[in-house]
C-alpha cells in the first residue's frame, strides 16, 4: 500500500505530466506555425523525438530539484541535461559497441526511471 | 467561470521561439522541416558534418571516419563526437534526413543558448531579462551568422554547454548540483573542447569572486570540492574523446601563446567582427555596460558578459579562431547589457513597470529587429542534379570505386562529394582549358592525421594518405601523411568520369562535354547515370587507349 509521501509524489508527478503534456502541444503548435508548409504528422514526429530523446530524460531528472528550481528552469536546463545525456552517455556507449537505434531507447528510458526514483527518494 | 491567470512571461517567451525559429531556420528551410536535399549550406564545413554524420547513422555509432575521405578502414573520428551523436539519434527517432536535423539542431542549440542566458539574466531581474532578449535574433546577421552558413556547427554546442556550465556555477551550492555541472563539463568537451577552458576558467573566476566576497576559504571549501568532484567525473565520461583530440588536433594545431595583432580569421575567409560591428544596438549594450560598471551591485549576468567580451579577444594572445568565435555569440553574451540598457533608459519614461510591460515592450523591439532580417538567407550550394548524382554514385559503383570529377561548376569544395562515400578526385583549377590526354586531380580528403586503434586505450596512425590495405597501426607520428595530395592522371586510365554540365566557366564546361564526347566514341565506355545537369560514365577497360589522336 502507498505511503502518504508516494501518493503526494504520485499527485505532483501527475501535475507534472500534464504540465508536460500542455508543453509538448504547444511545442508542436509553434513548430507548425514555423513550419506551416510541412505535413502536421512530420512536425508531431520531430517534436516527439525532441521530447522522447531530450525533453523527458533531463526533466524527469530535474524532478529532483522541483523544489528549488521552477518549471521553466527545470524545461530549458532539463532539456539541456538530456541532450548532454545522450550526447555523453550515448556516445560511450557507443564506444562500447552499442548501437544508436538500442541506445536512443534505452537511455531515455532508463534516465526518466532513475529520473521518477530520485525524486521519490527525495521525498 | 474559471480563474485564468495569464503569465505573460510565458506568452512572451513562446512568442521570442517563434520569431527566433522563423528568422534562424524557417526563412531559410522554406517552411518546411524536410526537404529533398541539403538547404543552408554554403560552405564546405557543412558538408563535412552532414556527410560525416550520415555515414555514422549508416555505421550505428559515432566511431570511425569515412573510409572513402581517410584512405583506409578504421580510421577513427576525431572531431568532437556529440553534434553527431545527438544528430544521428535525432535523425534516427524523427525520421527526418540527417542534413535536415543536423541544420535544424544546430538553430536549437543557438536557441538555446539565448534560453539559457535568458535564465542568468532572469536571477537578477526579470524584466531585464525579457527585454535583453530581441538582441539575440540579430544572431542571424552578417557577420555573425557566418558561423552557420560556413558550417562552424561544431562550435554551438559548445558555446550552449559552457553557458550551461555558467549557470550550474552559479549555483553549485545547492545539493546534488555539482552533478549538473559534471554532465555540462562532459557535454561542453564531446562538443568542442576550447570551451571547457573557458568553462574552467569562469569556475576559477566564480571561486575567486567568492573569496574576495566573504574573505573566508572555508566558506568556500563545499564549492570547491564540489567543483573538483565535477571535473573528475567530468574527465572521465570525455576521456576516450580527449585522448584521441589530445592525438590528432593537439598534435597538429597546437599554437603557441603569444602576442599577435592577428585574429587569423581573414585567412580562413572569415569577415572580421569588432564592437562597431554591432551597430545601433551596440550603443544600448554601451549604455547598459556602463550602468552595470556604475552601480555597486554586480551580479553574474553581467559578469559573464564581460568575461566572455575578454575570452573573445584573446585572439590577441594567439588563440585564434577559438577565441575569435566567441564574437559570433556577441549578442547572447551582451545581451544583459542591451536589456539593462533598454530597462534603465524606458524606466525614465514609465515609473510604473510591472511584467506585461516588459513583455509588451521586448516583443515590439523582437519584431522590429527581427522583420527586416526575416527570409536574408535563403538558397544552398548543392542543386538538385549533382544530389541525384551523388546517390547513384553511392548506391550503384563499388565501395572502392574512385570518382574522377571533371569540372565541378559550384562544387569546388570537396566535402559535398563525401555524400557519395567514394573516393573522389576532383580537377585542379589550372587545367580546366585545353583538352589534354592527362589532367591533375587532386584528392578529396578531410583529416590530416589518420588515428587508429591499437587496443581499448591505446592509439596509433596509419602514415599513407591513400588506401593501403596492408598497412598496419603504428605507434609512430608521422607528422605528415605520406602521398601526394594531387596526382596527374591519364585520362584513358581512370574508371568512372563525372562531368558536370554547367558552372560559372564555361570555357570549362565545355571542356568537360568535349571530353565527355570523345570518351564515348569507344564502344568499352558508356554512359551509366544522366540527368539534365550530370553525366557519369564507367570505363570498361581502364588502360586502354581512349582518345582519338
Amino acid at each position: 500500500m502507498m505511503n502518504q509521501g508516494g501518493t503526494a509524489l504520485l499527485n505532483e508527478l501527475k501535475k507534472e505530466a500534464r504540465n508536460l503534456l500542455i508543453f509538448f502541444i504547444v511545442t508542436v503548435i509553434i513548430l507548425q506555425i514555423i513550419f506551416f508548409k510541412e505535413n502536421i504528422l512530420t512536425t508531431i514526429r520531430t517534436a516527439f523525438a525532441w521530447f522522447w530523446l531530450f525533453v523527458l530524460p533531463g526533466y524527469a531528472l530535474m524532478l529532483y530539484w522541483r523544489e528549488k528550481l521552477n518549471f521553466l528552469e527545470r524545461a530549458i536546463i532539463g532539456t539541456l541535461l538530456g541532450l548532454a545525456i545522450i550526447g555523453v552517455i550515448g556516445y560511450n556507449l557507443g564506444v562500447l559497441g552499442l548501437n544508436i537505434t538500442i541506445r536512443t531507447i534505452i537511455l531515455p528510458i532508463i534516465s526518466i526511471v532513475v529520473g521518477v526514483f530520485l525524486a521519490y527518494k527525495k521525498k | 467561470m474559471a480563474n485564468l491567470k495569464i503569465n505573460f512571461e510565458y506568452i512572451f517567451l513562446a512568442v521570442f521561439v517563434i520569431v527566433f525559429l522563423l528568422v534562424g531556420v524557417g526563412g531559410v528551410f522554406e517552411n518546411s522541416l524536410s526537404h529533398a536535399l541539403p538547404v543552408g549550406y554554403f560552405a564546405s564545413d557543412a558538408f563535412f558534418h552532414q556527410s560525416e554524420a550520415q555515414y555514422m547513422k549508416e555505421q550505428g555509432r559515432v566511431y570511425y571516419a569515412q573510409p572513402s575521405i581517410v584512405g583506409n578502414q578504421n580510421v577513427l573520428d576525431i572531431h568532437p563526437p556529440f553534434m553527431f551523436e545527438v544528430t544521428v539519434a535525432f535523425s534516427n527517432i524523427s525520421g527526418l534526413e540527417v542534413f535536415d536535423a543536423i541544420y535544424f539542431l544546430t538553430i536549437l542549440f543557438i536557441l538555446f543558448s539565448a534560453l539559457v542566458a535568458y535564465l542568468i539574466i532572469r536571477q537578477f531581474n526579470k524584466h531585464v531579462a525579457m527585454l535583453s532578449m530581441p538582441l539575440t535574433v540579430l544572431i542571424f546577421t552578417s557577420p555573425f551568422s557566418q558561423m552557420i552558413n560556413l558550417g562552424q556547427w561544431l562550435f554551438i554546442p559548445g558555446a550552449l554547454f559552457m553557458l550551461a556550465c555558467f549557470w550550474a556555477t552559479i549555483k553549485l551550492k545547492q545539493k546534488g548540483m555539482f552533478l549538473l555541472l559534471a554532465m555540462f563539463l562532459a557535454a561542453t568537451t564531446l562538443s568542442h573542447q576550447p570551451e571547457l577552458l573557458f568553462a574552467a576558467g569562469f569556475i576559477g573566476l566564480y571561486l575567486v569572486i567568492k573569496f574576495l566576497k566573504h574573505r573566508n576559504i572555508k566558506a568556500l571549501t563545499k564549492e570547491i570540492v564540489y567543483a573538483i568532484i565535477a571535473g573528475v567525473i567530468a574527465l572521465a565520461l570525455s576521456l576516450y574523446s580527449l585522448v584521441i583530440f589530445a592525438m590528432s588536433w593537439v598534435e597538429s594545431y597546437a599554437v603557441p601563446f603569444g602576442f599577435t595583432t592577428d585574429t587569423q580569421m581573414a585567412a580562413r575567409g572569415f569577415a572580421h567582427i569588432n564592437f562597431l560591428t554591432l551597430g545601433i544596438a551596440g550603443i544600448f549594450c554601451l549604455i547598459g555596460f556602463l550602468v552595470f560598471a556604475l552601480s555597486k551591485k554586480k551580479n553574474y549576468a553581467g559578469i559573464i558578459g564581460f568575461y566572455m567580451v575578454i575570452i573573445s579577444f584573446l585572439t590577441y594572445l594567439g588563440l585564434g579562431k577559438r577565441a575569435f568565435a566567441h564574437r559570433w555569440f556577441w549578442h547572447i553574451y551582451l545581451a544583459f547589457f542591451f536589456g539593462i540598457g533598454i530597462y534603465y533608459l524606458a524606466k525614465f519614461l514609465i515609473k510604473k513597470w510591472n511584467v506585461l510591460i516588459s513583455a509588451s515592450a521586448a516583443i515590439i523591439i523582437l519584431l522590429i529587429l527581427a522583420v527586416p532580417i526575416y527570409g536574408d538567407t535563403k538558397g544552398t550550394l548543392i542543386d538538385p542534379f549533382n544530389w541525384d548524382a551523388f546517390a547513384w554514385v553511392k548506391e550503384n559503383t563499388p565501395e572502392d570505386a574512385i570518382i574522377h570529377y571533371f569540372y565541378v561548376g559550384n562544387l569546388e569544395q570537396s566535402p559535398t562529394t563525401y555524400n557519395t562515400q567514394r573516393i573522389s578526385r576532383i580537377m585542379v583549377y589550372p587545367d580546366y582549358d585545353g583538352f589534354k590526354d592527362s589532367y591533375k586531380f587532386g584528392l578529396a580528403y578531410a583529416y590530416d592525421q589518420y588515428v587508429c586503434k591499437l587496443s581499448f586505450m591505446s592509439f596509433g596512425y596509419y602514415q599513407s594518405l591513400e588506401r593501403n590495405e596492408s598497412e598496419e597501426c603504428s605507434k609512430e607520428y608521422p607528422g605528415r601523411l605520406v602521398g601526394e595530395v594531387q596526382k596527374e592522371t591519364k585520362v584513358c586510365d581512370i574508371e568512372y568520369y563525372y562531368f558536370n554540365g554547367f558552372g560559372r566557366v564555361e570555357s570549362a564546361v565545355q571542356l568537360n562535354m568535349f571530353i565527355r564526347e570523345q570518351l564515348l566514341q569507344n564502344e568499352w565506355i558508356n554512359e551509366v547515370y544522366s540527368n539534365q545537369g550530370v553525366s557519369i560514365l564507367k570505363n570498361d577497360e581502364p588502360g586502354r587507349d581512349c582518345l582519338a589522336q
